[in-house]
């Protein structure tokens, strides 16, 4: 009753309080407004686009006339409001931020110009003393031991207890450098005409709004960019998403996005727009990593720290860009603007991460990190004979360099390196990893021509073997690896500021050890054997042209030339034409010497992008792209597993060829605080690999007799919202799809559902991802992200008899039937610790409960004789396999110093 | 905090997959014959099943009856097959020796006067089994003990067997094993002949030679339990309600016969697609599961949907005793004559005289 009354009081003095203001504005309401509504008016007025955030200006009103004003003078007006400077991109786009995130030199130049001293007593002596304070630009404290630098003669100066300097300086310009731990270093020019005064103010640095400034300027990158199916994540939204076992995760990230799937809580890769895991380019570097996940799909390979930027192209490919037939994810390291060594980390449930960035006396930086798990621990809880005995783990090292060895010219390194380890009860042993490095080599001829070499190797191995001590004579040792090198020799001439010219030339050499078998020890009596090596080497020529009509339309076209020969050693079998390919039809053999071509094929992937801005917050973009592929994944797995086996093209695996037709209409609404836009896409697969029903592709040395030809087809609307700024940000995405293919041989065994059009197994028509993030204050910040998708295709038993005295189960056309719906709602609560910058040490906790309302989302719906012993009758039944059936708490703590 | 630590990692283990039983509505299918026949070099009957197909989440069996089958070879004879029971049709085992070398087809006539008719298959030459050699083992096997399913580890031996392919040869193999338990018991004065039937393993064990490659050849033929309460044939005394009582486990003896079938390249991979179905647990990495459809065609309807396999193969057999007197459980094979287990019931007993599958009087 107390609590009731309370609260009723405090209802009567907030009603009473808020009517005394309604009237009060009411009286001014034709003489003030509020600023959002007025720098909508000045953007109307002035014809320009102004980026801020709405919340800076919330409940401040400043008079309507001010319109009228010069622009400049109005900006500083409204910028001074809520102590902002203000950026100019060019003549059309200006953006607000905060004062303490302006630091780099450009902005300087732009913005702070100081005058010391008397102009007239220029050159009346080579020297003068410059005094001043240095102060807290918010406290107004004074700054003891702040630190001023003049590069130009390569002095420091010291503040004193009370805060003051004094440096005696030849007179002239001079840019100065002022930074004091804690506060954010700020950059200033000088002209310096004789003795004279300079105090300085510095700022603390707080995390939130470092955030603030990038993500302004994301909006305004957003719109202004000609592309499309072009989809860019920060590495700062990407960590903010929760994950199982509390790991950021960029490719789980990244299916988070419209036309983006996986399969779910398991499984490498994901799928884009219907195209299979093999058909996307994950480049680390520009050089693709064959392998995406740690511990079977759990955890992503890719380390987030250091990342700093991911873009993915779904459609409408640069022309500088091929190999695969879907997407390409382009990871880029190290861009971020480094101004001291820090050390990053994280130490999580399951596995612990650390790097170190160090920058190189602004020439460059070094950023080293690495990851470890330790999950045995976990497995040997859980109460299965056959876990407790297992055991997983993984770890991953990355390193990356680069240095401005002049003026014109850049140096790239990149080295990456990863091991996966994974014990079934003690007997069976899985280990993969990837191997991959580039070098990267920049060149500035001059202004208008830019080059970049760039020489890249990845490597891929899995492995597998038995060996029950019980069983010696059984025991063995698989083994499969691809081997790519790359040299890409990549042009950009920019004509002017309208017309951009690219061009170059890509070569690729593949290796393949598809699979050998050998005996695990010498008791073993497993007999070797050894599938053929298969070498290619895929080559590219490419031109493209972007080019800006007016500020209205573009074009982008681009044409790719491109071509593959697989070479020997190799030998060849010829099949009986009028018979479906077995091993028993098999009419002769050629056998081709080392690197001696065997086949070869080539074609044209023209591109072409169309821009046309309707108006200043609207536009629509056409883009048609072909893409040619010459290396295939062989999987029989519903989802994407470790040991699959790479395949090129040869003399019976065509190139897969994908066109893909884009139609999209972007928006930005509210001064860009909303993104939103829909896509239409078609997208037809010729030369796709299918499996016969009863294919066997284990070391098989004739494996073009399991595979058949097919033809695919993928069409949808993809519709994105995003909320930029305020407390609540996030995105909405809904793809509407649908994916099929059907095979087209004209031989029976070879015809998978008769050639008729089927599901592909990636069909999955409806696909919807609500992800937020709602900042309550500067410390606690809840995020959020439900997924719902139409469940997979599935074939399923229709039919059961007796055969040999076993129950046979006859499995339905394939994927016409599906599995039950997925849908799931993650939700996690990070708090932020040591906001200041003063404090060295900076972490924020985050806690995320995954599959909240314990939604047991079907992996796999498979056949079983029932074993329980309960029921030990040998009745079957058709069981749902989950992988997370219950609310799974994570917990991840994350650290900079 | 240690506490606390403790929340964490047990709500961590509920990330255990798990399953539950799955119901879709399936749809209705129209009735599909199944043909299950194999005919062999042996002098036997020989047998084809004719059933239909049930629905999935069905139980019901149902046999084709009424039909007339016969397998016609090469040379232009034809050797007809009589129902024996609903759905059994069996050869004449006075006029029918299938020969190597011939071709065979089966042919089938249904009740609604539907033809039915498979590929010619030639019968190939048998294969050779050379050594058997056991190596002991001990596996876990859910067992009724007291009324109640326990898990027991249960000793036997991991049996291989090891055999030669030249290359021209090209061989596709499939191996079976049986086991025969034979044991006495006595209710007071008389006794009773008892036997049990054991097959290892649900799959079917073929050989993994690749084509080409030559020389001996290792081949797992899978665990066999070596063990008495395996077969329940406990060693102890007890009193029946009208006070007879009973001895167990007076002798016992294990007989173990494997059988090496010579197959064309198409039933081989007929039983591939079989164990690939078998043995899925469509867990994390497992293949997808696909159609089998058989060797049989419909002639009157080809595009009618026909289930099944009819095998033309020659079969290689040898039979042992296994001698477990050794030291630590080594087991010791003694070749006997070879025996067709496959006329063998799966258990039985016979009082006082030993029943006609009686192995250890009639070969030792």
């Amino acid at each position: 009753m107390c609590y009731f009354f309370r609260f009723f009081v405090f209802f009567v003095i907030l009603s009473f309080n808020l009517t005394l203001k309604a009237q009060i504005r009411e009286q001014d309401s034709t003489l003030y407004a509020p600023v959002d509504s007025i720098i909508t008016k000045v953007e109307k007025h002035y014809q320009i686009n102004i980026f801020y955030d709405r919340e800076w200006f919330e409940g401040k009103e400043m008079l309507t006339n001010v319109v009228n004003l010069p622009l400049p003078e109005l900006l500083g007006i409204i910028s001074k409001m809520a102590e902002l400077s203000v950026l100019k991109y060019d003549d059309t786009y200006y953006i607000f931020v905060p004062q303490t995130a302006v630091t780099n030199n450009s902005l300087a130049d732009s913005l702070q110009f100081y005058q010391v001293g008397d102009i007239l007593n220029y050159g009346s002596s080579e020297k003068a003393v410059v005094r001043g304070t240095v102060t807290n630009g918010i406290s107004t404290d004074k700054i003891v031991g702040a630190r001023v630098f003049v590069p130009g003669i390569n002095k420091t100066f010291t503040t004193d207890h009370n805060g003051k300097y004094a440096m005696n300086i030849p007179v002239g310009e001079h840019e100065i450098r002022v930074n004091s731990p804690g506060f954010e270093e700020k950059v200033m020019k000088l002209k310096v005409n004789s003795d004279g005064n300079l105090d300085i103010e510095l700022f603390v640095k707080s995390i939130m709004l470092d955030e603030v400034a990038v993500t302004s300027a994301k909006v305004n990158q957003y719109f202004r960019r000609t592309k499309m199916s072009v989809m860019n994540l920060d590495a700062k939204t990407i960590k903010q998403l929760p994950s199982v076992f509390g790991e950021t995760d960029i490719i789980k990230g990244i299916s988070l996005l419209p036309g983006i799937q996986t399969t779910g809580e398991f499984g490498a890769g994901f799928n884009v727009r219907g195209g299979g895991t093999d058909q996307n380019l994950i480049l680390l570097e520009e050089v693709p990593v064959f392998s995406t996940s740690h511990l079977f799909g759990l955890i992503s390979v890719i380390n987030p720290d250091g990342v700093a930027d991911v873009t993915l192209y779904k459609g409408g490919l640069p022309a500088m860009y091929g190999e695969r037939a879907s997407s390409i994810l382009s990871i880029k390291m190290g861009e971020e603007d480094l101004k001291r060594t820090q050390v990053k980390g994280g130490i999580g449930l399951l596995n612990s991460r650390v790097s170190l960035e160090v920058p190189l006396k602004d020439k460059g930086k070094i950023i080293v990190g690495g990851r470890t798990s330790y999950s045995n621990w976990m497995l040997h809880q859980i109460p299965d004979e056959d876990l407790m005995n297992s055991s997983a783990g993984f770890n991953d090292f990355n390193a990356y360099f680069t240095y401005n060895v002049s003026k014109k010219n850049t140096i790239t390194l990149y080295g990456y390196a990863s091991n996966d380890r994974f014990n079934l009860s003690g007997i069976t042993d899985y280990k993969y990893g990837n191997m991959l490095g580039s070098l990267n080599l920049s060149h500035r001829f001059n202004s208008k021509l830019y080059s970049n070499i760039l020489f890249g190797a990845s490597y891929y191995h899995a492995g597998m073997s038995e060996n029950d001590s019980l069983q010696p004579a059984h025991s063995y040792k698989t083994q499969n690896s691809i081997l790519y090198r790359s040299l890409k020799w990549n042009f950009v001439y920019k004509l002017n500021e309208n017309h951009i010219l690219t061009f170059g030339t890509n070569a690729f050499l593949y290796r393949i050890e598809p699979g050998e078998l050998k005996p695990y020890q010498e008791k073993s009596l497993v007999q070797p054997v050894t599938v053929q090596t298969e070498n290619g080497l895929e080559w590219a020529v490419f031109l493209g042209d972007d080019y800006k009509m007016n500020d209205d339309i573009g074009i982008e076209f681009g044409l790719r030339y491109s071509g593959f020969t697989s070479l020997g050693q190799k030998t060849v079998y010829s099949y009986a034409p009028d018979k479906p390919k077995t091993s028993t039809t098999i009419i002769d053999s050629v056998v081709y010497g080392r690197n001696k071509a065997i086949k070869t094929w080539t074609g044209f992937e023209p591109r072409l992008l169309f821009r046309f801005n309707l108006n200043a917050a609207s536009s629509l973009r056409l883009s048609y792209n072909r893409n040619l592929q010459y290396i295939n994944l062989i999987s029989k797995t519903s989802v994407t597993a470790p040991t699959d086996l790479w395949k090129l093209s040869d003399t019976y695996i065509k190139p897969l060829q994908s066109d893909q037709v884009a139609l999209g209409y972007f928006r930005n609404l509210k001064a860009s605080r909303y993104e939103t836009s829909v896509e239409l896409y078609y997208k037809a697969y010729n030369n796709l690999i299918d499996y016969k029903n009863d294919a066997d592709i284990f070391l098989n040395n004739h494996i073009e007799t399991e595979l058949v030809p097919a033809r695919g087809k993928s069409y949808g609307m993809e519709v994105f919202l995003k909320k930029n700024t305020g407390k609540l940000t996030g995105w909405i995405s809904y793809t509407l799809s649908q994916s099929e293919r059907r095979t087209i041989s004209a031989k029976l065994p070879e015809q998978v559902n008769g050639n008729r059009w089927y599901p592909d197994n990636l069909h999955r028509p409806h696909n919807l991802t609500i992800n937020g993030g709602y900042y309550f204050n500067r410390r606690w910040k809840f995020g959020f992200i439900f997924t719902y998708n139409t469940g997979r295709p599935t074939s399923l038993p229709e039919l059961k008899y007796q055969l040999r005295n076993r129950q046979i189960v006859y499995y339905s056309d394939r994927n016409i039937f599906k599995m039950p719906d997925y849908h799931r709602l993650d939700l996690s609560i990070s708090r932020f610790e040591s906001l200041r910058i003063n404090k060295r040490w900076k972490g924020y906790w985050t806690f995320s409960l995954i599959n909240v309302y314990a939604r047991k989302n079907a992996y796999s719906i498979y056949y079983q004789r029932d074993r329980n012993p309960d029921s030990f009758d040998g009745r079957s039944n058709l069981y749902k396999l989950y992988i997370i059936g219950r609310p799974l708490p994570t917990f991840t703590y994350n650290f900079i110093f | 905090m240690h506490k606390y630590l403790r929340i964490i990692v047990g709500a961590g283990l509920l990330l255990c997959s798990c399953r539950e039983i799955y119901e879709p509505e399936l749809p209705v299918q129209p009735s599909i014959l199944v043909v299950d026949g194999l005919i062999t070099n042996e002098q036997r009957e020989h047998t084809v099943n004719l059933t239909r197909a049930v629905k999935f989440d069905t139980t019901a069996n149902i046999p084709e009856t009424k039909a007339t089958v016969y397998v016609q070879d090469n040379k232009g004879n034809i050797f007809y097959f009589t129902e024996k029971w609903p759905g059994k049709y069996v050869s004449d085992k006075t006029t029918f020796k299938p020969v190597v070398g011939y071709k065979y087809t089966l042919v089938i006539k249904t009740q609604n006067g539907k033809f039915y008719k498979t590929d010619e298959q030639e019968l190939l030459p048998p294969g050779n089994l050379s050594d058997i050699n056991p190596t002991p083992k001990k596996v876990p096997f859910y067992l009724m003990v007291d009324n109640k399913m326990r898990v027991l580890d249960i000793n036997g031996a991991e049996f291989s067997a090891s055999f030669n392919v030249s290359k021209s040869n090209n061989p596709y193999y499939r191996f079976s094993n049986t086991l025969i338990a034979e044991f006495y018991s006595k209710v007071e004065d008389s006794v009773n002949f008892c036997f049990r039937k054991y097959e290892s393993d649900v799959n079917f064990m073929l050989s993994d030679i690749q084509v080409g490659s030559a020389g001996t050849f290792q081949q797992k033929l899978g665990f066999l339990p070596v063990e008495n309460t395996f077969y329940g044939i406990t060693d102890h005394f007890t009193t029946s309600p009208d006070g007879d009582v009973y001895t167990l486990r007076e002798l016992f003896h294990y007989y173990i016969t494997i059988r090496q079938f010579h197959l064309n390249k198409t039933t081989f991979d007929m039983y591939r697609s079989m164990n690939q179905q078998l043995s899925a647990t469509q867990k994390m990495f497992d293949p997808v599961t696909a159609q089998l459809k058989g060797n049989i065609k419909c002639v009157t309807d080809p595009k009618e949907l026909v289930l099944g396999l009819f095998e033309v193969s020659s079969v290689y057999t040898k039979t042992f005793i296994i001698d477990q007197r050794g030291i630590n459980n080594v087991f010791t094979l003694w070749p006997i004559r070879p025996i067709d287990m496959d006329t063998i019931p799966s258990e039985g007993f016979n009082y006082d005289v030993p029943p006609r599958y009686w192995i250890y009087d009639t070969y030792n």
